[in-house]
């Protein structure tokens, strides 16, 4: 499933970056973190829905939700 | 004289280090001070070079190079402070900056300063970096912070796991500065030579194409330096790189015939393998990184700071509190700034005009000074700078250690959350919202925040739209022009509420200008995808109160008023210049004035205020002295003011009378208002936007615009008041 689809209160681990990404979008999202085995969740929703903070490796990071549609992952159990 | 065992004592680090500024000359070491955004970097920088360089709770803080210097026992270091990135394998230009200085730069010590208390991000920059260069010492800065979170780290265990010195500190409490001295101390001068580390665990295809690439490339030089480094950025096409290695750059051996080989290779593994070589990489540098956090940090599994925060961020970010937090928090602002700065203003300007102006004038005239000497310089540059400094000084003093407060907090970065949304929709970047707001205090100061946007694209929306904040320089005008004709519009119980919502919608009216020449800039000239949007929130931190105060003074407030008073003094003397040189029977200020007339009536205001915002442009303080100075000229009436080109200062009703008498009328004082709000930047700000932009292109822009929506504005509100009346 994708980031955008995470649910507040779901944990989640990163499988991947989509493959369409650009190439330089898909570094950024490795240089913060998004990587394989990464767990991730919500750690607040922005007063207009959009964009989404996500808490990944004990950092808070705000990502637009056409952003976050390029991050595969999976429910943690 | 001998020197006792304690003074010679590594230990004794803080005795020997002499902090140095700015000071050019020799140097023994050169020092880079890497690190992710918000690790303290530049409080570790300021307190080794006595520097004050502005920090903030801010992601992204330090974008072009600081340098600074030290003296430690013998030796002399020069520290360069390179912009803070989580990574180095980006093609961002904060990325570049670094990789490019550690590599090229060959600095003697790379310290890197990490946030201990999260490690499992930090520890992947310090990986990457040791795969460029073993002189490393890793700085835990932040120990204070991660003790509170309760994360223990066992520095022994982490520091024989990475190879190199690690050193705890707290730099805000100014502690551990002197043992990290010592580390730098040692791998600068030999004593402690660091290990050589690459990643490991880079998996299958990936590792094998590294191998192969560093292979030919030793095969040409065997003592290139960083090989695997070397790989893995060819692989990635980095034409710093390449570039370097084809002019001999890196390596006297290595030349544009035997490496071309070695290119073509790296090319060919980046074709074959594609996003995986990238996924494989940071996958193993993160894996890395989790193995020795596992071993040698133990967190308290309650996570008890992040949930303090997660209990601020649902309120300031929620839907029911977040936008009046927000409105709470500017008006509030904005309120104190106005209301607080009254007393110390009208302080400043009996000091400076009623008392020190007739003792200069006096003195002037006992040392039989001719009246256009005294004139020019007392009446003129004095008199203008004087103005400016009452004016502009207080506010300021007041805004800009507000502001900071907030930026220290961390709270800005969620008012760039809550609004990301609607800067989205207008093509602009969410960061934008806090340069906007800063403009409030100061346009100039609100266009050097927008370094915090790292995108070009919309760093220059941000910029070009900034004017459009209403400047503390501009309040002043408002206040008086909604008190003097609108105010009065209505029975007198209402009229200070009346005249308040009149400037409240100009401010609106303001920022409804931001959102549409942002959205029609990304349209237009502007055009281009809206840029990858990430933004950090970081931990909230108590801020600093006095220290806040000092920085934010030296650091934006008195910057600023610098180079008001820079651009402020030839305005005086310009000023008293049209009033007093005549051509034929009149000043070249009336010749002006009547030739403007029909023009500004043309846009419902008047000669009067076209040459005042000419000759203001130095600073929109004294837009207000100006128009009255040149008013009492224009009506010949000796017994109003104090003579040509001399500015005076009277009661809001004596303002009102005299305007009457030159004939404004409410359309003038409503176009007032919209024409300083929608006018070119003052000349500071002009000079910032290019010293930012380094364009003449779009300097031009950011001025001519806001006077072109001016003159549009002004003119139909005109036409419309002209019909209806």
């Amino acid at each position: 499933m994708k980031l955008s689809n995470l649910a507040i209160g779901e944990k989640a681990i990163i499988q991947g970056i989509e493959r369409g990404c650009p190439a330089e979008v898909h570094q950024r999202f490795l240089d913060l973190g998004f990587v394989h085995g990464a767990e991730i969740h919500i750690h607040n929703i922005s007063p207009l829905k959009d964009p989404v903070a996500y808490s990944i490796y004990n950092t808070i990071i705000s990502l637009r939700r056409e952003d976050a549609e390029r991050v595969l992952v999976t429910l943690a159990n | 004289m001998a020197k006792s065992a304690c003074e010679i004592c590594d230990l004794n680090a803080s005795a020997e280090l002499k902090k140095l500024g700015d000071i050019s000359g020799k140097f023994d070491y050169t020092i880079a001070l890497a690190g992710n955004p918000n690790t303290g970097k530049s409080t570790i920088f300021n307190a080794l070079t006595g520097l004050k360089q502005h920090t903030g709770n801010w992601p992204g803080k330090t974008v072009t190079r600081a340098e600074g210097s030290f003296q430690f026992k013998d030796s002399k270091y020069k520290i360069i402070d390179l912009p803070g990135t989580y990574s180095l394998m980006s093609t961002s230009e904060d990325e570049e900056v670094a990789r490019d200085f550690i590599l090229f730069g060959r600095p003697d010590v790379t310290v890197v300063v990490v946030d201990s208390g999260r490690l499992e991000r930090h520890l992947s920059l310090v990986v990457q970096i040791q795969e460029i260069t073993n002189k490393v010492v890793v700085c835990l800065n932040l120990m204070d912070e991660a003790k509170r979170h309760g994360v223990e780290i066992d520095v022994r265990g982490l520091s024989r796991d990475l190879g190199v010195p690690v050193i705890p500190t707290s730099a805000r409490n100014k502690e551990g500065i002197s043992d990290l001295l010592v580390a730098i101390d040692q791998v600068a001068t030999g004593k402690y030579i660091p290990e050589h580390k690459t990643i490991s665990g880079i998996s299958g295809e990936s590792r094998e194409a590294v191998q192969m690439v560093a292979d030919k490339l030793l095969s040409i030089d065997a003592d290139l330096p960083s090989p695997s480094w070397l790989a893995m950025r060819l692989i990635q096409q980095d034409s710093n790189i390449q570039t370097a290695l084809v002019n001999q750059t890196l390596s006297a051996k290595v030349d544009s015939e035997n490496i071309k080989e070695t290119i073509d290779l790296a090319n060919h593994y980046h074709e074959k393998l594609g996003f995986d070589y990238s996924d494989n990489v940071a996958g193993a540098i993160f894996a890395q990184v989790s193995k020795t956090v596992k071993s040698t940090v133990k967190t308290d599994t309650n996570q008890r700071a992040f949930r303090v925060d997660r209990m601020i961020d649902n309120v300031v970010t929620s839907k029911r509190f977040g936008f009046p937090i927000m409105l709470l928090m500017l008006g509030g602002i904005l309120w104190l700034t106005i209301i607080g700065s009254n007393y110390p203003s009208s302080a400043l300007s009996y000091l400076l005009l009623e008392e020190l102006y007739p003792l200069l004038k006096g003195g002037a005239d006992s040392l039989n000074f001719p009246w256009w000497l005294s004139g020019f310089l007392i009446d003129g540059v004095y008199l203008a700078t004087a103005w400016v400094i009452a004016v502009m000084l207080p506010p300021m003093a007041i805004f800009f250690p507000l502001f900071t407060l907030l930026e220290d907090f961390g709270y800005l970065p969620r008012v760039a959350f809550n609004l990301d949304r609607l800067f989205k929709g207008a093509g602009a970047h969410g960061k934008q919202a806090l340069t906007m707001s800063m403009g409030f205090g100061c346009n100039a100061a609100g266009v050097v925040a927008t370094r915090i946007i790292n995108s070009p694209r919309e760093k220059l929306i941000a910029i070009i739209t900034n004017n459009f904040s209403l400047c503390n320089g501009r309040w002043p005008t408002q206040i008086l022009m909604a008190s003097i004709f609108i105010g009065a519009l209505v029975p007198s119980y209402l009229s200070h509420t009346v005249s308040t919502l009149a400037v409240v919608g100009i401010v609106v009216l303001g920022i409804g200008f931001t959102f549409f020449t942002s959205w029609m800039l990304s349209k237009t000239m502007l055009k281009g995808q809206a840029s990858f949007f990430t933004l950090e929130l970081p931990p909230y931190r108590p801020p600093r109160i006095l220290q806040t105060i000092y920085t934010s003074l030296i650091d934006r407030t008195l910057i600023v008023l610098w180079r008001a008073i820079v651009f402020a003094a030839p305005a005086g003397a310009i000023i008293w210049l049209i009033c007093n040189i005549s051509i034929g029977d009149k000043s070249i200020a009336l010749w002006t004035i009547h030739g403007l007339d029909p023009i500004g009536l043309f846009l419902g205001l008047n000669g009067v205020i076209l040459l005042a915002y000419i000759v203001a442009i130095p600073a929109n303080e004294i837009v207000i002295p100006t128009v009255l100075m040149l008013t009492a000229m224009v009506l010949g009436d000796a017994s109003i003011g104090e003579g040509a080109g001399v500015m005076f200062e009277v009661s809001d009703g004596e303002i009102a009378n005299i305007l009457h008498m030159a004939g404004w009328t409410t359309l003038t004082g409503i176009n007032l208002m919209l024409f300083s709000l929608l006018h070119n930047p003052c000349s500071t700000t002009i000079y910032t936007i290019y010293k930012e932009t380094n364009s003449a292109k779009w300097t031009a822009v950011a001025s001519l615009l806001p006077i072109l929506f001016g003159v549009i504005v002004c003119f139909v509100v005109a036409q419309i008041w002209y019909l209806l009346t």
